[in-house]
């Protein structure tokens, strides 16, 4: 009985790799004006085919193929398209450990991937954020982030095709380079804090980072109904949590902060965390990371 | 067997596309991943019926419902039609049928220009609003079929109709900071105190905050040196909110009112690097108010 239910869901997915489309099912009339907003004239076509320039990565086992979607950007010239393919996997694992074993596989399959971009740029995250990476395998790009939605986390890769931007794999490799601080290790993640008045993550405003002669520093504004204090200390909490030393901390009517160090292979990373009521329920929170040894 | 197998389907299906009448053959894995892109505020909760808040979204009888969808905790909603009716027709009726309603057209920059540019023939387009809340309206042939749709959002914070968006401001711009650069303070350093060469130093400016951090030579404790430099913010109006002191770094956070009304946020931070080196920064933040 089992290999016949097995028998079944091959057969599916066979009939859906054969030009079946995974959104046919759909009437057209929804598909075009409530689910495709304003993009009813060229729809994505959405496949369970594996693009031809992911075909050499192996994904780990813990990861479930789930199909492709290409929608056409614009026209190269009369006959060819630009597009821009969108691949995705699903998996149990957290988004950060799914990009992490995201990168490995690209990496052990012949890519060579960049580090995340902008060392301070994801320092203050909320649950919805994601953040891309791009990877390079002869000469051709691919880049790929990991989001959570449902309670599944899922892995994508974005995929240009007969279009120039950004093509070049050797402009990322010196983009990625030029941007390099060496600090890019060491950058803990911070979760918003939840807000109590909603239950919800607070909603980042802005977020910034700046680099220059081996420091970093990375900012986030946000609006919150809290005490800076308690914000404060939930950040703490989180450095700890990340392997941080705490070394001194403060609190005030409309600052709180806390200064860290961590240790690694010899060095001494110093970072210093300060959070400032500017405003009625607006905050904003800084994370200045530093090597000092 | 086969019937545990079924049912253990369906159950996960059903469990996963809560209200989704009208997507739920489709897999929610492809529509999470591939079309609302894994960001829980894309998701769509469509239905073949009006959405639970009708006004502005009616239309006359010559228009078919083909169902609504709405995105976030009602945070806006589409309505989506389709007509017989030639695409300049369908256009002024439905026009005039939410007219009838008390909808008005209404003329600001960002109503001339769609939100949502569309591949193939333009689409006929108008902003509508009413005490404040606002429709876009959207007559569009796609394959063959007019379509009308009928958007509502919310503005954040309530505007009245007619009225200009308020331009993006940022709690602390960098406009603000240039006035900022103004309170920056002075320091004189004790006079055992030496100028290094090593870096970091100089001046940060992000579009929150502005830094300033200098190196030093010093014989002093890190703490002598920020009990020495508070002195002279006190003296430069500067009011202390907190203070540290840890083994590698000392400090104090300060606030000031300037000329123009509004808050500025100072942190002194002095940063033990080792061997009587120290790096002294000040970084300078303003509020709105």
């Amino acid at each position: 009985m089992r290999r016949v239910a097995f028998v079944t869901m091959a057969a599916l997915c066979a009939a859906a790799a054969f030009g079946q489309g995974l959104l046919d099912c759909m009437d057209p009339d929804v598909l075009r004006t409530l689910l495709m907003q304003g993009q009813g004239q060229q729809l994505p076509v959405i496949t369970v085919a594996v693009p031809a320039e992911l075909s050499a990565l192996k994904m780990p086992r813990e990861f479930a193929w789930i199909g492709s979607a290409e929608r056409i950007t614009g026209k190269v010239d009369a006959t060819t398209s630009a597009s821009q393919v969108t691949a995705a996997w699903r998996t149990s694992l957290a988004p950060d450990a799914a990009q992490a074993a995201t990168a490995t596989a690209l990496t052990a399959s012949g890519w060579e991937v960049w580090p995340r971009s902008g060392a301070g740029l994801d320092v203050f995250r909320t649950p919805a954020m994601q953040t891309w990476q791009d990877a390079c395998r002869d000469g051709k790009p691919v880049n790929f982030t990991a989001g959570a939605m449902d309670g599944v986390t899922y892995v994508r890769f974005t995929i240009q095709r007969n279009s120039n931007y950004n093509s070049a794999c050797s402009q990322r490799a010196m983009s990625a380079r030029a941007y390099a601080t060496g600090l890019e290790k060491y950058m803990p993640h911070l979760e918003m804090p939840v807000d109590p008045a909603t239950g919800m993550a607070a909603r980042s405003r802005g977020n910034g980072t700046s680099s220059a002669d081996g420091v970093v520093t990375a900012e986030a504004e946000f609006a919150l109904k809290d005490s800076v204090g308690n914000v404060a200390g939930n950040f703490a909490k989180q450095m700890t949590g990340q392997g941080w030393t705490p070394d001194a901390n403060w609190s005030g009517a409309t600052t709180a902060g806390s200064s860290w160090s961590k240790r690694d292979a010899g060095a001494l990373i110093q970072s210093t965390l300060s959070v400032t009521a500017v405003d009625d329920q607006q905050f904003t929170a800084a994370l200045r990371v530093i090597k000092l040894q | 067997m086969r019937r545990l197998i079924i049912a253990a389907s369906v159950a996960t299906f059903a469990a996963a596309a809560p209200a989704q009448q009208a997507l739920q053959c489709v897999n929610p894995d492809v529509l999470n991943s591939l079309v609302f892109n894994a960001y829980a505020d894309s998701k769509l909760v469509v239905k073949r019926a009006m959405p639970d808040i009708v006004a502005g979204f009616g239309a006359p009888a010559d228009f078919t419902l083909i169902g609504s969808a709405v995105r976030g905790v009602n945070a806006s909603t589409t309505v989506a039609y389709k007509t017989s009716l030639e695409a300049d027709k369908a256009f002024d009726n439905l026009l005039r049928f939410l007219n009838a309603e008390g909808w008005q057209r209404e003329i600001t920059p960002e109503a001339q220009s769609p939100a949502i540019m569309m591949a193939g023939p333009p689409p006929l387009a108008a902003q509508l609003c009413r005490n404040g809340e606002r429709r876009s309206l959207r007559v569009q042939e796609i394959e063959g079929v007019r379509y009308a749709t009928i958007y509502g959002y919310e503005t954040a914070p309530p505007r009245v109709c007619n009225a200009p968006r308020p331009p993006q401001t940022s709690t602390t711009s960098a406009v603000a900071l240039n006035t900022g650069l103004g309170h920056m303070p002075q320091f004189s350093f004790p006079e055992t105190a030496r100028m290094d060469a090593g870096l970091p130093g100089g001046t940060i400016n992000n579009d929150r905050t502005l830094s300033t951090s200098v190196r030093i030579r010093s014989p002093d404790t890190a703490a002598a040196l920020a009990g020495h430099l508070s002195q002279q913010l006190v003296a430069q109006n500067w009011s202390t909110d907190a203070r540290w002191n840890g083994a590698l770094s000392s400090g104090s956070t300060w606030t000031r009112k300037g000329d123009d009304g509004k808050t500025y946020w100072g942190t002194l931070e002095i940063l033990s690097i080792g061997k009587g080196i120290y790096d002294v920064g000040f970084t300078i933040a303003s509020g709105s108010r």
